[in-house]
């Protein structure tokens, strides 16, 4: 029963622990001046994992010495395996914002866009998270005037 | 048998891991900007680093050059995203860029 108890108190902890991150914000020209402005949001997002730190974390947890080293060396051939910078956790697929221009161009139907903020954020729970790439923008509704 | 279901689990997630750093659309002066979506060119440069170590950094600029041989009447739309591709004691940095050319 208290184990129970232990696995619920862990497990409510990594969901009430999830937490977002910003990576990095740029904002565009915004102009209010040529018709009414109607918002829009383009989200994409993919798994990301950071396999090295699961297996670190599994070598603290594990229970007996040799499970413990085992799954630090494979802690230390993943770390070496997947070099390089890091933003977020890694993913296994590199085009997922890929489409966010063409889904951009068809967010508006008057072609006409201003005040794009482009967001690059990461929802992170432990060595699992969402990386996200999100474009807020407005389209601009031109009023005719004759 | 439990090491080699080990190695080939490690094997299967040192796969191919990359990291995006960056995403972002841009758009150009709003009186010019009434989109008309003709050509979208796209172009992907990179450069390798070695245990930190590069010989070739000007892959930017490569780009950035490529886009204005591309859209000699410039752009109305851009899209660059920065990645990199995660190797064994090794990366890859790579500039990707789409644009609308007028």
């Amino acid at each position: 029963m208290p184990i129970k108890l232990k696995s619920i108190l862990g497990l409510s902890f990594l969901l009430v622990g999830g937490c977002s991150q910003l990576h990095h914000v740029h904002i565009g020209d915004i102009d209010q001046s040529q018709g009414t402005l109607t918002p829009f949001t383009i989200k994409v997002n993919e798994f990301g994992f950071d396999a090295a730190q699961a297996a670190q974390i599994g070598s603290e947890v594990a229970k007996s010495s040799s499970t413990s080293e085992d799954l630090e060396l494979v802690a230390f051939i993943l770390a070496i395996s997947n070099f390089g910078p890091k933003t977020g956790n890694p993913v296994y697929n590199d085009a997922y914002a890929d489409e966010v221009l063409s889904e951009v161009i068809k967010a508006c139907p008057s072609k006409k866009l201003t005040g794009l903020t482009s967001v690059r954020e990461a929802t992170n729970v432990g060595p699992v998270s969402g990386e996200v790439v999100r474009i807020n923008g407005y389209c601009i509704n031109t009023t005719q005037t004759h | 048998m439990k090491k080699l279901f080990l190695l080939f689990t490690v094997a299967m997630l040192s796969a191919c891991t990359s990291s995006v750093h960056m995403s972002q659309v841009d758009v150009g002066s709003n009186s010019a900007n009434e989109l008309e979506i003709g050509k979208i060119i796209e172009i992907e440069k990179s450069q390798k680093n070695i245990l930190g170590f590069v010989y070739d950094t000007n892959y930017v600029d490569q780009a950035y050059k490529n886009l204005l041989l591309e859209c000699p009447n410039g752009t109305s739309m851009v899209n660059v995203e920065y990645l990199t591709n995660h190797g064994f004691l090794s990366w890859t940095d790579k500039i990707r860029i789409k644009a609308v050319c007028l």
